[in-house]
């Protein structure tokens, strides 16, 4: 990383939080959470509120260094050393393969993805990938959460919530599934710059009380709601996590947190986000490296890219945004599915993603420098018989031990000839068929029936209670 | 002597310093200079030229917004001495904008805000989370001929329809256009609602209301 954070760059990017959050402060207009603060510390200054120093070194102290989340077969420990991985949440459209087109995404295409993602090997826990449009928005939270639970067993990071009210019946339908403690990670988002006005408070308070664990998600973008450098964009972002840290912990002491960056750069020309940047990854990684200073599990994008369709440029973009902050230790990496910034999705890029992330874990892994991997005593006995490695029972031993790695999608023809005559597919086409074959072959549990009909029931009384008339 | 005047002026915008801006608007006014001609020969072409130099790629938003700034701080000073003398600059319509019910977004809005007031456009730009009584009531008040609606969040772009509904019950549909942003914001969503067009970023909102404005 160019420059290296050092402990030293680490420490000044948390101390300029400090100082933004003590000399500058951020705006909120929730009585509730104002007094609590205050209580603590905090004091206005302009109409915003800061935060004194102690107070924020005090909650980082105490916030718990891993993060459990459990779901009906799996379970994933945030901070444990490994790298874990989900999707994207919440795109609008579904990209057409055919036809290069977008349609609404519906409740089909969550439960659809999810069914997908759980059955593949390097997606952690699942997201709700969509916002089904084809419910009314008071019910698309929970429609969201209920076509995830019932299609997968992995752990489930449920969708960003706006409002206190989704909080309450998202944790119910969780305590559905899960028991009193559902370990079902909830995210919410300040506005950036500092903007705390409105529900957002009571909406981090309320994940607090219900003692889910939480996963705070700013969103700055580098010079327009975040400061033009990127290291001061780094510092806008920290100071924002750690006011809903602060909050958080005031409310429920020991509530397990992720800190989750989600740091992008504009296209200056015209405003429009551009996740593909590389500045994404390299502000990830640096956002890394500060969670981990707080000794927290990190959360970054990530597999993101600017391109419309899933082609060369979206490949090579994210590649790249997901290997930076792995290589710096991410805990978590989100992404899978992620198409022109987050709008929209389909079952070849969650694919496609899989094996991007198989290929990071590779490297992760590392390989092996001991005295059998170094090899001299093979290497004279290949020279000493056939002069090759293939027969050797040195190879057959890394083989089975996956020292090199063969990825879902990558094992293909031996050349040109046999490829055409085979169809000449791209990993485009690989990635369909295998989505296909993986859609009809793969089976999850379902739900106990008075679970599904638990379920059923908080959506209707959900409905009931803003329909309109 | 007014000429360098008009230069300074002229060099203020495209450096994007407001107070320069400010401060020799001042100075043209106290010696005398006609507020029309510090508009058309100062301020007009620093804009002409800052937008040149965008198209040419040179420039940036960032050096769009600063001198729509400074353009917005001079007019400041320069409408109360065109009221005196019954004069007015043409304005390219009259916007009514603010992010929905719900939704606390705003820098996209905001930008689209600014880059309609820097093109000539008179703006009312109502905040975020607006009550869409608010929106009617003030699209009334000021003769809108344009309402600009945004919404980042696919739970409250829905509320943009409500708001074409109210237009149409309060019988003010058909005096204006209606535009509508946001990132879940697409054509088809504009078309399905009644909208009169959809712009995808800020430039594109300009383009998209002038020529709502001349059809």
């Amino acid at each position: 990383m160019n420059p290296p954070l050092s402990e030293e760059t680490l420490l000044a990017m948390h101390q300029s939080s400090l100082r933004v959050l003590c000399e500058t402060g951020f705006m909120i207009d929730d009585k509730e959470a104002t007094q609590l603060l205050c209580a603590h510390g905090a004091w206005v200054k302009r109409g915003r509120l800061c935060l004194p120093p102690q107070l924020i070194e005090n909650c980082l102290q105490d916030c718990p260094k891993e993060v459990v989340l459990q779901g009906r077969a799996e379970k994933i420990t945030l901070g444990d050393g490994g790298l874990y991985v989900h999707n994207m949440g919440g795109a609008r459209d579904v990209y057409e393969l055919t036809g290069g087109r977008l349609r609404p995404a519906t409740c089909r295409d969550v439960a659809e993805s999810t069914l997908l993602m759980d059955a593949l090997e390097n997606v952690s826990s699942i997201t709700p990938l969509y916002t089904p449009r084809d419910v009314p928005p008071a019910l698309m939270a929970p429609a969201m959460f209920d076509q995830v639970v019932r299609h997968t067993t992995k752990p489930i990071n449920g969708p960003g919530v706006s409002t206190p009210e989704e909080v309450k019946v998202l944790s119910e339908m969780a305590r559905v599934v899960f028991g009193d403690h559902p370990a079902v990670s909830l995210g919410a988002s300040p506005v950036s710059p500092l903007n705390f006005l409105g529900p957002i408070p009571q909406v981090i308070m309320e994940i607090a009380r219900q003692g889910l664990p939480f996963g705070p998600l700013p969103c700055p973008n580098v010079g327009a709601t975040a400061p033009m450098s990127l290291a001061g964009a780094i510092v806008l972002q920290n100071a924002e996590l750690l006011v809903c840290l602060v909050l958080a912990h005031l409310v429920h002491p020991g509530l397990p947190i992720i800190y989750c960056g989600r740091l992008s750069v504009l296209n200056m020309r015209n405003g429009a986000p551009l996740w593909g940047n590389p500045e994404v990854g390299m502000m990830a990684a640096a956002t890394v490296r500060l969670g981990h200073h707080y000794r927290l599990p990190v959360n970054v994008y990530g597999l993101a890219g600017s391109g419309f369709a899933p082609d060369m440029q979206s490949g090579y973009e994210r590649a790249i945004n997901a290997f930076l902050p792995a290589l710096a230790g991410a805990d978590e990496l989100s992404g899978i599915g992620e198409m022109a910034g987050g709008v929209y999705s389909c079952n070849v890029q969650i694919l496609i993603d899989n094996d991007i992330i198989g290929a990071i874990r590779r490297v992760l892994r590392g390989f092996p420098v001991d005295d059998e991997a170094l090899a001299v005593e093979a290497i004279e006995q290949a020279m000493e018989s056939r002069r090759d490695f293939m027969r050797s029972p040195h190879t057959r031993k890394y083989l089975r031990n996956n020292e090199v790695w063969a990825g879902r999608l990558g094992l293909q023809e031996s050349g040109w000839e046999s490829w055409s005559r085979a169809g000449a597919r791209t990993i485009l086409d690989r990635a369909h068929y295998e989505a296909q074959r993986l859609l009809e072959q793969h089976q999850v549990p379902s739900l106990p029936d008075e679970q599904i009909k638990a379920l059923d029931e908080i959506m209707k009384s959900t409905w009931k209670q803003v329909e309109p008339g | 002597m007014d000429h360098e005047f008009f230069n300074t002026l002229t060099n203020n915008l495209v450096e994007g310093d407001p107070d320069a801006t400010v401060a020799n608007t001042r100075q043209a006014l106290e010696a005398g200079i006609e507020p029309m001609r510090i508009i058309k020969e100062g301020l007009v072409p620093g804009m002409n030229i800052v937008g040149e130099k965008f198209s040419s790629g040179e420039f940036f938003l960032p050096d769009l917004i600063i001198a729509a700034d400074c353009m917005q701080k001079a007019m400041e000073l320069l409408e109360p001495e065109l009221r005196a003398r019954r004069q007015e600059v043409e304005s390219a319509g009259i916007v009514v904008i603010g992010t929905v019910k719900g939704d606390i977004h705003e820098i996209g809005k905001s930008l689209v805000a600014t880059m309609l007031s820097a093109n000539g456009f008179k703006v009312h730009d109502l905040g975020v989370d607006v009550p869409t009584a608010t929106f009617i009531s003030r699209v009334q008040e000021v003769g809108a001929q344009m309402l600009g609606m945004s919404a980042l969040l696919t739970t409250t772009m829905t509320v943009q329809e409500e708001v074409i509904q109210a237009l149409k019950e309060a019988g003010l549909r058909d005096r204006l256009k209606v535009m509508v942003g946001g990132a879940p914001v697409t054509q088809a969503w504009a078309d399905q609602i009644g909208a009169d067009g959809f712009a995808e970023d800020a430039i594109g909102a300009v383009q998209l209301a002038r020529k709502l404005m001349s059809s």
